[in-house]
């Protein structure tokens, strides 16, 4: 009995470890890396197509959780990240990615082999259904500016034979003690 | 035992580390691209090669998010790993672990540069079974309370960093998160080059490790099941498997008898190489 009551607090212990890593990791995540889910062709959704990030329509980015590590390591490159850029047309579609509004040193990754890192396409037809990963790297201003939504922008899904943006995704960056209304506080 | 038959052992243990490279990381990926090739209706794309194509955390964080369950059903490869290696595991152990896994041979390498007297030896200050399915539960538990933990505590991920750096893409060092950093360290450092064995990672936050550990643990008995196991005639008592194996399994009980925990031992059979007196083999139970 008293053993089993000791295995018993092993498996607590190694719980509770997780649920604090857990913990730790939703304090400070939001802050240092936003993520999405994007679909295109965009249908009756005003950004991001029918997807679950499209349920807000945008991915806000609270710069003020940033965690310590983060702080002292990397504090001004933030990642925007997706797994899943999922065709659910019915037709194969060539695509390319844009971004506008962000830092010009922004910088995309795509894994897929036929991504040209110059002209941000990916030079084959993607089939319905078949999904693409793909990384915007957003470098943030030092110092950055005084308002509470210091960096924004858009990544938008271009089909690249009609040139027509074919789905959009918001993105926010935002820092406390700013007015909302984005003015500047500290300005005379 | 000849020091050529360690040498053997250790070369092909080596060969099959780097086979798990071709296997699931980027440029390779072949599993992904094979699957991608055979089934293009799958969703899966010949063309994406890397590691996250089957990656099984994913789809496991993705079960307390109802919106992404559709994507779960897409990721058909990703159910890959999750069925084929827990049965394979019935059949012949936690072969992955021991022969295929890169991202759990490097941190046991490396732990190898790093004289014992500096390592921590799991086995002697906490009942690792008890602990390893904790580690567990709480894996598959979190996802409801903090979704993001699985991807940031993916050393399968890192090892993709790595590999790709080591192939002239460094893209994968060009963003750390917190707990990218905490993950990068804990997996090298304290679990891994100051862990007897360097395989603490895998003993604890290795979903996929802890699971073969329990699918091989139930199937153990099986009349055709292969393990390592120990001949109690021939064991002389020496402990020296005991103070090879990495995943911290084999040992001797205090009685003199030769034990392997079934819930840790990967197969690797390091031990089985290391024995002096030829106790230990890889074999169906007699």
């Amino acid at each position: 009995m008293k053993a089993r009551g000791k295995v018993l607090l092993w498996v607590i212990a190694a719980i509770a470890m997780v649920f604090a890593l857990g913990a730790y990791s939703k304090s400070v995540g939001a802050g240092e890396r936003g993520s999405f889910v994007m679909m295109y062709p965009a249908t009756g959704k005003a950004a991001g197509g029918p997807s679950m990030r499209a349920l807000t329509g945008e991915v806000v980015v609270p710069l003020d959780t940033r965690g310590i590590f983060k702080r002292l390591v990397q504090p001004g490159v933030i990642q925007i990240a997706s797994h899943s850029v999922t065709n659910v047309g019915e037709v194969p579609r060539r695509i390319r990615f844009e971004s506008q509004g962000f830092p010009a040193d922004t910088e995309w990754e795509c894994r897929d082999l036929s991504w040209n890192h110059e002209t941000l396409e990916i030079e084959r037809d993607l089939a319905p259904r078949e999904s693409v990963g793909v990384d915007l790297l957003v470098r943030l201003p030092d110092p950055l500016p005084a308002r509470s939504v210091p960096v924004s922008g858009t990544i938008y899904v271009v089909d690249v034979k009609s040139g027509e943006r074919i789905s959009a995704l918001p993105v926010r960056f935002e820092q406390s003690g700013f007015p909302q209304d984005g003015g500047d506080c500290c300005a005379p | 035992m000849p020091r050529s038959k360690k040498v053997v052992h250790f070369i092909k243990r080596l060969a099959g580390f780097s086979l798990g490279v071709v296997l699931f990381y980027a440029p390779f990926a072949l599993l992904v691209r094979g699957y991608g090739l055979l089934f293009p209706a799958s969703g899966a794309s010949a063309s994406i090669a890397d590691v996250h194509g089957a990656c099984l955390r994913m789809p496991l964080g993705w079960l307390s998010q109802p919106w992404m369950w559709p994507a779960i059903g897409d990721s058909a490869i990703a159910w890959l790993p999750i069925a084929v290696l827990p049965l394979s595991a019935v059949a012949v152990g936690p072969w992955f672990c021991g022969w295929l896994c890169p991202a759990g041979a490097l941190p046991e390498h490396l732990s190898r540069m790093v004289p014992d007297r500096f390592k921590f030896d799991f086995k002697r200050h906490v009942d690792i079974v008890p602990m390893r399915y904790g580690f567990l539960a709480g894996i598959l538990l979190v996802p409801f309370v903090a979704s993001s933990l699985n991807c940031a505590l993916c050393n399968f991920g890192q090892m993709q960093n790595i590999v790709s750096g080591a192939f002239g893409n460094m893209s994968g060092f060009a963003f750390f998160s917190s707990m990218s950093l905490i993950a990068a360290a804990l997996w090298i450092i304290p679990l891994g080059l100051f862990t007897k064995g360097g395989r603490g990672w895998c003993l604890f936050l290795c979903p996929a490790g802890t699971a073969m550990g329990f699918s091989s643990w139930i199937s153990r008995k099986l009349p055709w099941a292969f393990r390592v196991r120990s001949d109690a005639a021939e064991c002389v008592g020496c402990t020296t498997c005991e103070d090879v194996c990495p995943t911290r399994a084999a040992g001797v009980s205090p009685e003199g008898e030769q034990t392997i925990d079934a819930h840790l031992c990967n197969q690797c059979q390091d031990c089985v190489t290391a024995c002096p007196a030829g106790a230990l083999e890889y074999r169906t139970p007699r």
